[in-house]
């Protein structure tokens, strides 16, 4: 017997707009939506939204949540609150004084867990709970502004910090990079969220684009 | 020459009665008190000026059609006593029974207002359910289709409800109980009450001492303040609640329309101003100032109803203080702990449609020392005893 | 007769732009891309706009501020629109209001004879007698109220409404002089600045100012006429990195924190900024006299607008009313453009002339110190007017001229200022309203402060946006009483009825005073009575006039006869452009099935946010599939909270009212929640998964509400317990009916065998390689398995299972499935069957509650409904066979009183009878006790109580 793949939430957007999809880590996920050079292209003068769902996620919660997220990534205890830590494969955001998101490569996130003394914490896998999106391109702060009543101009928000804010009322987290946008969102909103950027990104011409344009990396490239 | 509908006048020493709150319900009490119960030894405090608070304030809608019982009777009381107040204080109120629609998105909602038109018609009160189609006949505006969020599922339908010039019942009160012989002070604001040997005797105000028989209070959302006086404490938390009006179109709306589950009162005024209400913040505020997030929320639901409002203007917003109770429904009640001191308040979001009833059981209540029947849900110790009324199951009922 | 002005004696008339057509009441009229509708309807001899309110009166523009009501039109089917606000475009469709057949002949003006003859405040002294009057007259009121029409055939909205944010440091409010200053102040100081003007071009009055610019701390714009001086500055701004301009764009509100709302097109904009510097600049005041609201009646800055902005002379024999020079100003304008200009009548005697007065001397115009209007005369427009003494006393002369200016002075714009939380204020010495105080980092600057020079203005205004940008004390004015226009000495009494206050709701002086005369001496009264102050332009044309004649007509101080709060927002803004794009009220939530629902022509139910299968293909064929072959339902709405750590059970016995000490692992029972005021309010069921580790399944509408009662009480009384929530991690289906163990057993590694994995427990295992844990319960009567798994896995097992079912016949089912097959098993739903009165003992679940335990949520109320006793109990009922069966929601009825209610009440397919749950009083909760319920219609049906579930009784299905 095959083994059941794990969808996106974003599976039914998927079908309607005939994207391209791989398998990652028991993944089902978008490669691209057709055509990757438009994609590319439009990554570098407009803007694109890639499906990242896929990538692990746990969230840190109560008890020494900086002690134990050290555990698995190391200076996740020293990063400042609303800042981050980490590396191309795996970065730790820190949400509060004593919450954390810890976001890691497809399939990695187990790898993470078994690092951790999880009764110092509350440690919850939320990697099927969260969806993830990536948004890049020159014009993506455009679609922002269209899309959150929060001051995300980037020398308020400067790359490399995470903050939690409302899109187009759905809560997210958004953890900023020097090219993308980092949004882990509510599975079951997700879709209401791809709705929601995709109406107000016509203007910017906004399309969704997939792992051929931006694969999972947490670390810009320099 | 036009004749003064009241004069100001000298304050007295002593009163029979003093009310504080020139509203609505401290007026109507002292014009019943007068008129039903001969006492005109009353002076009515108020500290700004008449109608200045809720009655001033609220969306002017008029409906009979509770829950409960007791909400139903007390209810229909005032109603019947709203039908005939034009005729009775010789004043153009502008009653206008347009009929009542509460909009029902959910099938949770249509049990409710199942319910209440079941409960409404035993006690006589005109009240049914309609399908969405026959809404439709009615308000060929209103959309019906599943294009909105949360698709209309049905109404309960209220022939008698509709809107009247509020102001002018405040009017027309203070006339009539000026004409009784009746003292309105305006500008007069209480104090301090002043007590002795657990009685209130008289009140102090920015005007001097005033000795009374008996002190009532009709302050709604200033209640709390008035009765931590004596050192009553009422189970009633304050939220401001807004409102707004349009600018004057062409009167096409010709109904109430009300959705709590999109926090929605909508009617037109014979001027053409559409009137608009909300559910009460979220938060206990005494403020009275209009925010964005009500204008922003207000017009995103009233398209949800009629998209063809989407270029109608606001011209005007503000708030006004409900003083809600765990049960919303009112305190009308004496208070054990303190003799010749009488509490009326607990109005929320359902004040001024009460406002003859409040005022004909006060003046009641007043004058014979007694609970009228009707108003014996509503004592002030039901919260104590825990014997709440069951309004709150129609909380989905709103306004 | 108006025309268009190919040069200008005193300026430099701007480009006109491109020649643009628009239609007005269906008549191609011409005009030009740099007018605004009211410009080019004023160039094409349009001289009355509107027809007044109540009376019908003409009229016609008066101060292309966007101010008064006279210009309100009908653009495009969008009513209400300030035609002096809004730039031309090609092809706009104009249309008038309030008017028929046009604003020329309107055949309602006979109201101006009838309404008048009526006693004051007619509307409350008429047609309530008799009672029948009322209806019908109120009909005919309706027929002829209102302004704009409403284009009710119009369905979905075809503008495209978005809200935008913006996050300056200084947002300056205001393009006029002072506004440029506090914009070049701040841009100095290296802050990020957003300068807002709502007409199509920075320059404010100085666009149309002669005046010689000294004193100016711009060097090089001394010298200079305003006008060009402010073009230079202009220029200078252009460039910077640091700014962002909006032209056409309304400041419509000022909230708290320096929230502004701004409106440009079809945006809304929603502004905070860290400073925010009003330069709202003034207005030409009203002035109140015979007649002061016909066509022809206009303001000296419309008149100086329209010359030098748009290159249109309103007409040719002009008269100009003033207090102060700039009266002279105006007349010198309307002499530069080929104007006559009969005379300026100058309130004041024995001044020292100003430098446009000596001009105006030097030209000619004949000039009349110590006199004023009187009145002004005409029928339809201004044909003539008389002056006299300021004093009202002695006309002494009449000049028969079609354009009477009136230049008396400005009143500032204070409505940012004040915003409903600084009242305004009367300062008896300059004679003005000021606002004194603002909140911390609101700063202002201008002509809100009161007539300036050009060059005071841009330092003040520099002043202010410095001082914005330091985040500095906002400096104090240093306007000096002497440096105010005086207001006239009074308002002319000099006879005649037409002196109007409040032209928007059409409210004379006459009828203050005898609003007064009646009792309403309360400013805030009067205005409520008379509606003045409470029309579209909510009081910005005549706030000051109702302060100014309220004083003097009601005898109160003029701090005391300020009218009300100047109430958000400034200018009337559409729901649409405050809906934005929010077509919706929140998100829609999906489970992970959700496309796979729709593969199966799913019809979807609204629970919530979420959106669930309410059923596929019939509830009556899916309840009989269950019955009688296997079901799946996706419960993945469920809540699914795990507790684990020491203090986990002892948490669950504080928030549930059972007991759990016994709960093996493995184990799984049903618990009630009850709410602090002993109210029942949710179901679920608690599993103890593995040791120390619970699992709680909340219904769907609480999860949210029982997932932050948890983290308030670990907050309140701290406990070594962890909380996941897993309501999004996990998906869920639950699979059901008599052949389910067969059809799963060999899809999964559990033990399904009724010996190894019994009713009401929990095991985990896997299904197809998922990880799940499943609950053997049953809502539906059936033998039955919840299967709780990751949702990443949602879809693909859920296609899984039915692909893997097809030869069982395994088939979807929906909510409304669920929920007949539930009531056939007597289940209540807490919300449905219960409300927020509704406590456990009566709604027969009393036997959850373990009150011998300590302390626990609701306890005290909970003891307090059971020594009270059972008043009401929730039981389940048939109808007898073939009967209609009565909605959700109606009441039981006995001897004429509504005695209970039906919660839930459908057919059931499987007893092919009517079944439901009814509240009934104790004594006719009794088994086989008939009752009466009345349906919708009116119509009674028979029903009886029964003891137990109307299905399997005994649970031998479930169980099995």
């Amino acid at each position: 017997m095959t083994a059941l793949l794990k969808h996106s939430a974003l599976s039914g957007v998927y079908r309607m707009n005939g994207a391209k999809t791989t398998t990652v880590a028991g993944w089902e996920i978008a490669e691209s939506f057709g055509d990757t050079s438009r994609e590319q292209r439009q990554l570098a003068e407009g803007a694109v939204l890639v499906d990242w769902s896929h990538i692990g996620k746990l969230a840190l919660s109560r008890g020494d949540a900086a002690a134990v997220a050290e555990q698995a990534i190391p200076g996740a205890a020293k990063a400042a609150v609303l800042g981050t830590t980490g590396n191309q494969d795996q970065v730790a955001l820190r949400l509060t004084e004593n919450d954390y998101q810890l976001l890691c490569q497809p399939g990695q996130e187990q790898a993470l867990l078994e690092k951790m003394d999880q009764a110092k914490s509350t440690v919850t896998d939320s990697t099927g709970a969260l969806a993830c999106f990536a948004l890049g391109g020159p014009r993506r702060d455009e679609v922002l502004e269209r899309s959150t009543a929060v001051d995300l101009r980037r020398d308020k928000v400067v790359p490399g910090s995470v903050i939690q804010l409302t899109i187009h009322t759905i809560h997210c987290t958004l953890y900023r990079t020097e090219n993308l946008e980092i949004i882990t969102h509510s599975r079951t909103l997700s879709e209401s969220l791809y709705d929601g950027l995709m109406d107000v990104g016509v203007g910017v011409g906004l399309m969704p684009a997939g792992l051929g344009t931006i694969p999972v990396s947490f670390e810009e490239e320099k | 020459m036009t004749q003064r509908m009241w004069h100001n006048k000298e304050i007295k020493d002593r009163y029979d009665v003093v009310i504080i709150g020139g509203g609505a319900h401290g007026l109507a009490t002292a014009y019943y008190l007068a008129v039903n119960h001969g006492i005109t030894n009353v002076a009515v405090l108020e500290q700004k000026f008449i109608g200045y608070g809720g009655s001033g304030r609220n969306t002017a809608i008029l409906r009979s059609n509770y829950r409960t019982e007791e909400g139903i009777k007390f209810y229909d009381q005032a109603l019947k006593l709203y039908e005939d107040l034009a005729q009775d204080l010789d004043f153009n109120l502008m009653f206008s029974q347009m009929g009542h629609f509460t909009l029902a998105h959910s099938t949770a909602s249509m049990q409710a207002q199942t319910t209440r038109a079941a409960y409404n018609q035993a006690c006589g009160v005109d009240s049914y359910v309609l399908e969405p189609k026959e809404i439709k006949e009615m308000l060929p505006e209103i959309d019906i289709t599943d294009h909105p969020r949360y698709p209309i599922h049905g109404a309960l339908y209220h022939p008698p409800g509709g809107i009247i010039r509020h102001d002018a019942v405040v009017w027309a009160y203070a006339r009539a109980c000026d004409r009784a012989g009746i003292h309105i002070h305006q500008l007069t604001k209480m104090e301090d009450i002043i007590m002795t040997d657990g009685k209130v005797t008289g009140v102090v105000t920015n005007r001097g001492k005033i000795n009374c028989g008996m002190l009532v209070s009709c302050v709604a959302g200033w209640s709390s303040g008035i009765c931590e006086q004596v050192g009553v404490k009422l189970a009633l938390v304050t939220h401001p609640l807004q409102a707004l009006v349009t600018t004057a179109y062409k009167p096409w709306l010709h109904h109430v329309v009300v959705s709590s589950t999109l926090h929605i009162y909508l009617s037109q005024t014979d001027r053409g101003e559409l009137v608009c209400g909300n559910g009460i913040d979220h938060y206990p505020h005494y403020g009275m100032r209009s925010t964005l997030s009500f204008l922003e929320g207000y017009a995103a639901h009233v398209l949800e109803l009629f998209p063809i409002l989407h270029n109608v203007s606001v011209q005007r917003a503000w708030a006004g203080l409900c003083d809600m109770t765990p049960d919303y429904s009112p305190i009308i009640s004496l208070i054990d702990e303190v003799q010749n001191f009488i509490v009326n308040c607990g109005w929320g979001t359902w004040g001024f449609k009460a406002s003859p009833a409040s005022g004909w059981n006060t003046a009641e209540m007043v004058a014979t020392g007694r609970t009228p029947a009707l108003i014996e849900p509503f004592r002030h110790d039901r919260y104590i005893k825990n014997r709440l009324v069951g309004e709150k199951a129609a909380a989905s009922v709103g306004n | 007769m108006a025309r268009r002005i190919q040069a200008h004696r005193y300026l430099t008339l701007p480009e006109r732009g491109r020649e643009i057509s628009f239609k007005y009441n269906g008549k191609t009229l011409t005009g030009y891309e740099t007018d605004t509708i009211a410009s080019a309807l004023m160039a094409e001899e349009v001289k009355i706009t509107s027809r007044s309110f109540k009376y019908h009166r003409p009229r016609g523009q008066f101060d292309a501020e966007g101010h008064g009501p006279e210009v309100l039109v009908t653009v495009d089917d969008e009513p209400n629109l300030w035609a002096d606000l809004i730039p031309l475009r090609d092809g706009m469709e104009v249309k008038s209001q309030n008017t028929w057949p046009s604003p020329e002949f309107d055949i309602a003006a006979v109201n101006q004879v009838t309404v008048p003859m009526l006693p004051n405040g007619f509307y409350y002294k008429m047609f309530h007698k008799p009672k029948w009057v009322w209806p019908l007259a109120e009909a005919q009121i309706r027929k002829v109220a209102g302004l704009g029409k409403i284009d009710i055939k119009g369905r979905h909205n075809k503008r495209r409404y978005e809200k935008r944010y913006r996050f300056p440091d200084v947002c300056v409010i205001g393009g006029g002089p002072a506004g440029l200053g506090a914009a070049l102040a701040a841009l100095e100081e290296g802050k990020q600045v957003l300068l807002i003007e709502n007409r199509a071009e920075l320059g404010g009055h100085s666009l149309f100012d002669l005046s010689p610019v000294s004193g100016s701390p711009v060097s090089e714009l001394n010298g200079q006429p305003a006008y060009q001086a402010v073009q230079t500055l202009i220029e200078e701004l252009a460039d910077s990195p640091n700014l962002e301009v909006m032209v056409n764009t309304t400041v419509f509100a000022l909230y708290e924190d320096n929230l502004v709302a701004a409106q440009c097109g079809s945006d809304m904009f929603k502004i905070r900024a860290e400073s925010v510097v009003l330069c709202p600049g003034a207005t030409d005041r009203l002035l109140v006299f015979e007649n002061n609201d016909l066509p022809g009646v206009i303001s000296a800055r419309a008149v100086e607008r329209s010359i030098a902005r748009h290159g249109v002379l309103p007409d040719e024999d002009a008269v100009v009313v003033t207090t102060h020079d700039g009266g002279y100003h105006t007349a010198m304008m309307l002499h530069g453009a080929g104007a006559k200009v009969m005379a300026v009548v100058d309130s004041r005697t024995g001044n020292t002339p100003g430098h446009f007065e000596n001009q105006a001397r030097e030209a000619g115009i004949e000039i009349h110190k110590g006199h004023t209007v009187h009145r002004a005369r005409g029928g339809r427009f201004v044909t003539g007017m008389d002056v006299g003494s300021p004093t009202g006393s002695d006309t002494t002369r009449s000049f028969n001229c079609d354009l009477l200016v009136l230049a008396v002075g400005f009143k500032p714009t204070l409505n940012l200022l004040s915003m409903g939380r600084k009242t305004p204020v009367w300062n008896i010495e300059r004679g003005i309203l000021q606002v004194n105080e603002l909140p911390e980092h609101i700063y202002s600057a201008g002509e809100v402060h009161g007539n300036a020079s050009f060059g005071r203005l841009l330092e003040e205004g520099s002043t202010a946006g410095k001082a914005a940008a330091q985040g500095a004390a906002n400096p104090a004015t240093s306007r000096t009483a002497e440096e105010i226009i005086a207001a006239l000495p009074a308002d002319i009494e000099c006879g005649g009825k037409n002196h109007f206050i409040c032209k928007c709701m059409d409210v004379t002086r006459n009828e203050a005073q005898a609003s007064i005369g009646e009792g309403y001496d309360q400013v805030e009264s009067l205005k409520r009575y008379t509606s003045m102050g409470m029309g579209p332009c909510q009081g910005k044309s005549c706030h000051e006039a109702i302060a100014r004649l309220a004083a003097i007509d009601t005898g109160l101080s003029p701090e005391e006869a300020m009218p009300t709060t100047m109430r958000p927002p400034f200018m009337p803004t559409t729901f649409g452009i405050l809906a934005g794009r929010a077509p919706h009220l929140g998100p829609i939530r999906r489970t992970a099935m959700h496309h796979a629902h729709i593969d199966r022509n799913v019809k979807f139910l609204d629970a919530g946010q979420w959106k669930r299968p309410e059923y596929y293909t019939t509830p009556e064929e899916e309840v009989k599939h269950v019955r009688t072959k296997i079901g799946m339902i996706d419960v993945s709405t469920l809540g699914k909270i795990e507790l684990s750590g020491p203090d986990a059970l002892d948490f669950l016995h504080f928030l549930l009212p059972g007991k759990f000490r016994k709960l093996a692992v493995g184990k799984t029972r049903y618990s009630m929640m009850i709410a602090e005021d002993g109210i029942l309010f949710e179901d679920g069921t608690l599993s103890h998964v593995s040791e120390g580790r619970y699992y709680l399944s909340t219904t769907t509408g609480n999860q949210d509400a029982i997932m932050s009662m948890m983290m308030w009480w670990l907050t309140v009384e701290p406990r070594d317990v962890q909380v996941k929530n897993l309501s999004g991690a996990n998906a869920a289906i639950n699979v059901t009916g008599s052949g389910t163990r067969e059809f799963l057993q060999p899809l999964t590694d559990v033990d399904l065998s009724n010996e190894a994995f019994p009713y009401m427990a929990c095991r985990e295992g896997s299904i197809a390689g998922v990880p799940v844990v499943m609950f053997r319960i049953g809502f539906t009567g059936e033998l039955g398995y919840e299967i709780h798994y990751p949702a990443e896995y949602g879809e693909s097992l859920w296609n899984h299972l039915l692909e893997e079912g097809k030869s069982q016949d395994v088939k979807p089912f929906g909510v409304e499935t669920q929920r007949i097959l539930r009531l056939e098993k007597g289940h209540l739903i807490p919300g449905t069957d219960t409300d927020a009165l509704s406590n456990p003992y009566e709604a027969g679940v009393g036997f959850t509650i373990k009150d011998d335990k300590p302390d626990f949520l609701g306890k005290a109320f909970l003891k307090d409904f059971k020594d009270r006793g059972i008043k009401n109990r929730l039981v389940p009922y048939v109808l007898d066979k073939g009967v209609v069966i009565p909605e959700d929601g109606v009441a039981v009825i006995e001897q004429g009183k509504a005695v209970g209610r039906v919660t839930s009440s459908r057919t059931s397919p499987t007893l092919e009878q009517g079944i439901g749950l009814v509240w009934l009083p104790d004594g006719m909760a009794k088994t086989n006790q008939r009752f009466t319920i009345r349906n919708r219609k009116g119509v009674d049906t028979n029903a009886i109580v029964i003891d137990h579930a109307s299905y399997d009784p005994h649970g031998e299905r479930l169980k099995s």
